[in-house]
């Protein structure tokens, strides 16, 4: 085989083949099909055809009917019409989880977004720390979610003695509720989340950065910009696309958050928590209702649509300009 | 510009610059706070939580940061292992990993080997039917999801309590497929026609060919897919209600209410030891391929 | 609606009032309500029960696996297979659907209602018609557990709700451990002086998972009213009254003007019952059968735990009462459902009845390092109660004269059933109530009662 594959390597001097018309040489028909690698091409289309198609295209699909039925797994389903849709929309909680989610989402990319782009901008410039500094950001993106959430809501604990009190005490500052305040719950968590999350981001931004060409770098110095206006003028602009990108991506991410709330509040204090995915949760898994359940993840995913393309529309402007 | 353009790579600040006392400073300055920080804020709570691992319980709850006044207390790892069973929890989560990486590399693998170079008629309805999943939000098939894997149609089987419920699901994310696929176009498509004419079949160029060419490929979606496998939360809560086939995450938060706080802690670390210990050893693999994720994402 | 731990509470605090004429073979009706077909009570049978202690409760599961070696020795056709399956609201549908009930299980008595609503446990009035074991059983309880006239469930344990109080505080505030408070003033009086003279809080109550609005709903009984009101066939809601405004009021002071609250308010019910017997807080409220738990999972100082009859101001109109339920799955067959009902009959009740039975599982009880002897709630009368006291009397080891209050209040005290429509999502709605005025002082109560009772009456009417 080597041998054969030295002859290719010689022998190609353009960029890409066209395809060979390999069937017609063959001859057609099922033995055609045969000899020419269907079967063995079939086989191997055969584990993504039937996971995507029973674990993926199928729930996507059976959604639909779903949302319209009533279903609690052991009578069987029955047709309700709008009935799902209009007991998701009148639930008083509803309004409060929407609230929630977008509160989450906004917290976090006032909070989490800058870290990661200041950071990498940072360690872009440095010679030989950057694994360190990596390493480090990076560290809390490794350890299980479940685990850093259940060790931060111990940090939390609201009695003087608490981890982040003691801290807040050799400042002499009170000690705060954390989690046990309505106005204080959300930002906790969100600040949990950043910590954990924005090693994995920074490292991705940092990447970008690297690849930044030096020569836009020498121009804009030879134009006379100073640092912070190089970075204003060339790092940026050079990043936007994927900094744009990972917006979007932890928009729609955050928009969807069930496990932060769900292990360090569990929707309280006075459902100041309460995600959309966790309502999902309620109406499924508490309260066995999986019509109204999946009615609602529908309505979801609509307006995440609709998010990604304002989204998209929005940003195409900027990018143009 | 003439030609002779400088060829020296360099970031934001230039080489004169960085020789500057003004900015040599500032920036040994502005790296030692960061340097500070990072420390404190990203391994200090991982040396709070061994600590606390050995601490007893009220040592947790009233001296957080006292130098175990209570004595250490060792029993708690004892305790967590054998006693309350994590240790039957970690091998579960070793299960679901190593199973959910297998299928959701051979998915892959095999989908994007047959999309990008055997190209059969319906490779194109395929790739986009797997990159119209990547557009619709997780949560629309939670619900669906979960009934299917209570009656899989077609095999009629309820995978409940099975590690296939994890398992299989784990192959369906189109963005691994994507990648693979995406990084299998990129390949030399000469070297496959021309195995072809010398008549190896898709099975041996798989085999032979592409896969040797594939391990950068291979080894970032293998990490993607065993971080996200490891960290995975809702799901195995859902469909691995009995406690003997729970993995960590699902069993931990149930033990914040049984057992003390102690044993707590040390549940906690002995769930964080393994991939942190990874990491640490495999550093430089785990950016590089973070890194290349992001790359690719773009 | 507690589910008490399970094999604990019934294991360790099997403490029941007991004994009438056990019959041997129970139930033996044909044809019932639900099962078409007839059977052969001779004819093979295999059945799975839940509920098996697991391996980390290593005594009480080989004392649970000798009960069903000796069972199937009583009844040679019926084959008995034990798992741990346990009841829990995100699986038992998911189970029903799959096919993996068990054939009996044990359901929290709150979930009984909506169980049998919506078709998921099997009728057993055909197969306990003639039961006259089932039939001792203390109406009020039974009561609950039936259904359209028909009886879905048999009670195998029951408990109130009371005030779980810590006799060691207690004695280091200064207070008599043994004159536990019997009205509401009596207790926020007790809870400042105890935090007071111990620093330590006063009073909590759980606020998560359902059980703020479970613990509401027993503190409403306490100052005089109940959640619902039922007249004929329409239920309304009366959260919007002055007995649930009183409780919260209750709240309100302990929390913020006397400042002896707990610090967390998202207290499970576990955590809470920890916090008390274990010494970080004075008094709670929470469900009385919790002696065996406090004592063998938390550690506690046995002379230290004190359990009182929920305190009650002038209209008290009683207290909360839970249990647990043993069920048959709907899936089940004729001849299965009266293997199981058979099953229950000896695992559940007989210990109450029989006295070789009753000492027999006092003896696994104390091997297994559980109390024998802590105080419930009777499941049969006042005379088979005292007949299987006499019978364990040698057993004994709980300090039964530090209950002597709550022990006679089981007669007492009415026992009053919880809210009959949409229970659940009452209480978890009444949770972010009851969170809401612990962290916001400024919380306006009777606005947000009105809220709730609206809300309520839309939970009522969705439900009916």
């Amino acid at each position: 085989m080597a041998v054969k594959v030295a002859r290719a390597h010689e022998a190609t001097s353009e960029p890409t083949t066209p395809r060979a018309p390999k069937r017609a040489r063959r001859g057609t028909g099922l033995r055609g099909w045969y000899r020419g690698g269907g079967l063995s091409t079939l086989l191997l289309a055969l584990p993504v055809i039937l996971v995507f198609g029973l674990f993926s295209w199928w729930p996507i699909i059976a959604s639909i009917p779903m949302s319209i039925q009533k279903n609690d797994l052991v009578q069987p389903a029955s047709y309700v019409g709008w009935a799902n849709f209009r007991a998701v929309l009148s639930d008083p909680l509803l309004p409060t989880a929407i609230q929630n989610t977008v509160w989450f989402t906004l917290l976090a990319v006032v909070i989490g977004f800058p870290v990661p782009i200041l950071l990498a901008t940072y360690a872009a410039e440095l010679r030989r720390g950057r694994g360190l500094v990596s390493a480090l950001a990076y560290l809390p993106g490794v350890i299980p979610p479940v685990v850093s959430v259940l060790l931060w809501k111990q940090f939390y604990d609201p009695d003087g003695s608490g981890l982040f009190n003691t801290v807040l005490g050799w400042f002499s500052i009170p000690p705060q509720p954390f989690l046990q305040n309505a106005i204080s719950a959300m930002p906790s968590i969100v600040v949990q989340a950043t910590w954990a999350g924005f090693g994995s981001t920074t490292i991705i931004y940092l990447a970008a950065l690297m690849s930044i060409r030096s020569d836009l770098y020498d121009a804009a110095e030879l134009d006379g910009g100073g640092i912070v206006q190089r970075a204003w003028h060339v790092t940026l602009p050079q990043i936007r696309h994927i900094i744009l990108l990972m917006l979007l991506l932890q928009i729609i991410g955050t928009l969807q958050v069930f496990t932060e709330p769900y292990l360090m509040t569990g929707g309280g204090p006075a459902n100041a928590t309460v995600t959309v995915l966790m309502l999902v949760y309620d109406y499924a898994f508490v309260y066995g209702n999986y019509g109204q359940a999946t009615a609602l993840s529908l309505l979801l995913a609509i307006a995440l649509g609709v998010v990604s393309i304002v989204y998209y529309r929005v940003t195409r402007r900027w990018s143009s300009s | 510009m003439s030609k002779v353009a400088e060829t020296e790579e360099r970031t934001n600040l230039s080489q004169l610059e960085r020789r500057r006392p003004a900015v040599r400073i500032g920036f040994a300055v502005l790296t030692t706070v960061v340097v500070a920080f990072l420390v404190l804020a990203c391994a200090g709570p991982l040396i709070v939580l061994a600590k606390w691992a050995t601490s007893s319980s009220q040592d947790i709850i009233s001296d957080p940061f006292g130098w175990w006044p209570s004595g250490v207390v060792w029993s708690n790892l004892n305790t967590a292992l054998f006693q309350i069973g994590i240790g039957q929890n970690f091998l579960n989560t070793l299960w679901v990993v190593l199973g959910s990486w297998i299928i959701g590399l051979s998915v892959a693998v095999t989908g994007g080997y047959v999309i990008a170079i055997l190209r059969p008629w319906y490779a194109r309805f395929l790739n986009a039917a797997i990159l119209a999943t990547l557009f619709i939000p997780g949560i629309i098939s939670l619900v669906p999801l979960y009934l299917t894997i209570l009656h899989v149609p077609v095999l009629g089987v309820n995978l409940l309590n099975s590690f296939w419920a994890v398992w299989l699901p784990a192959g369906a994310h189109a963005f691994n497929v994507l990648l693979v696929t995406r990084f299998f176009r990129s390949l030399p498509s000469e070297v496959f026609e021309a195995a072809k004419v010398d008549g190896a079949g898709p099975f041996r160029v798989l085999f032979s060919l592409v896969l040797p060419m594939s391990r950068p490929i291979l080894g970032v979606a293998s990490l993607l897919m065993i971080v996200a496998s490891w960290k995975d939360f809702l799901w195995p809560l859902l469909v691995l209600p009995s406690t003997s086939v729970q993995p960590l995450a699902v069993a931990l938060p149930q033990l914040e209410t049984t057992t003390t706080m102690g044993v707590l802690m040390a549940s906690l670390f002995i769930a964080t030891i393994v991939p942190v210990l990874l990491f640490l050893v495999f550093q430089r693999q785990f950016l590089r391929n973070a890194g290349q994720a992001g790359a690719l994402k773009a | 609606m507690i589910r008490s731990r399970s094999r604990t509470a019934l294991f360790g605090t099997a403490t029941v009032l007991a004994a009438v004429n056990l019959l041997a073979a129970c139930s033996s009706s044909g044809g019932g309500a639900a099962a078409s077909a007839t059977y052969d009570p001779k004819a093979p049978v295999t059945i799975t029960v839940g509920d098996e202690p697991p391996t980390s409760e290593a005594p009480q599961r080989a004392a649970f696996l000798a009960n069903v070696k000796q069972f199937e020795t009583l009844n040679p056709n019926i084959t008995v297979n034990a798992t741990e399956t346990q009841w829990s609201p995100q699986t038992y549908q998911a189970m029903l659907a799959g096919g993996t009930m068990p054939t009996t299980l044990i359901v929290p008595l709150t979930e009984i209602q909506s169980l049998a609503e919506r078709g998921q446990v099997l009728d057993l009035a055909a197969y306990t018609k003639n039961d006259k074991v089932v039939s001792a059983i203390n109406p009020t309880l039974t009561k609950q557990t039936t259904h359209n006239g028909d009886l879905y469930g048999v009670p195998v344990g029951a408990f109130t709700m009371a005030l779980i109080y810590d006799r060691a505080l207690y004695t280091a505030a200064g207070l008599d451990p043994d004159k536990p408070p019997t009205t509401w003033a009596q207790v926020e009086q007790n809870a400042v002086t105890i935090h007071q003279k111990t620093g330590k809080a006063g009073f909590l109550i759980p606020t998560v998972n359902n059980f703020g609005g479970f613990v509401l709903t027993a503190m409403s009984y306490g100052n005089g009213g109940a959640l619902e009101k039922t007249s004929g066939s329409t239920v309304t809601s009366t959260i919007d009254s002055a007995p649930v405004q009183a409780a919260l009021q209750f709240l309100h002071d302990v929390r913020w003007k006397d400042g002896a609250f707990g610090s967390n308010y998202l207290l499970d019910p576990d955590s809470a019952l920890k916090e008390v017997v274990t010494g970080s807080a004075g008094q709670a409220i929470l469900a009385g059968d919790r002696y065996g738990e406090a004592v063998f999972n938390d550690q506690a100082n046995p002379d230290d735990v004190g359990i009182a009859p929920l305190p009650q101001s002038a209209d008290g109109i009683g207290t909360l009462a839970g249990g647990n339920i043993s069920v048959v799955s709907p899936k089940a067959s004729a001849a299965q459902a009266a293997a199981a009902l058979k099953w229950i009959d000896f695992e559940y009740l007989t210990m109450y009845t029989d006295k070789d039975a009753a000492v027999a599982a006092a003896k696994a009880s104390k091997a297994s390092g559980q109390p024998v002897g802590a105080p419930t709630v009777p499941l049969f009368d006042a005379k088979t109660q005292a007949q299987y006291l006499e019978y364990i009397k040698d057993y004994i080891d709980v300090p039964r004269d530090h209950f002597t209050a709550y022990l006679n209040s089981v007669d007492t005290l009415p026992m009053v059933l919880e809210p009959t429509v949409a229970a659940q999502q009452i209480y978890a709605m009444l949770d972010s109530t009851v969170q809401a005025v612990l962290t916001n002082q400024g919380t306006d109560i009777s606005a947000l009662l009105q809220q709730n009772q609206s809300q309520a009456t839309s939970l009522i009417n969705a439900a009916g």
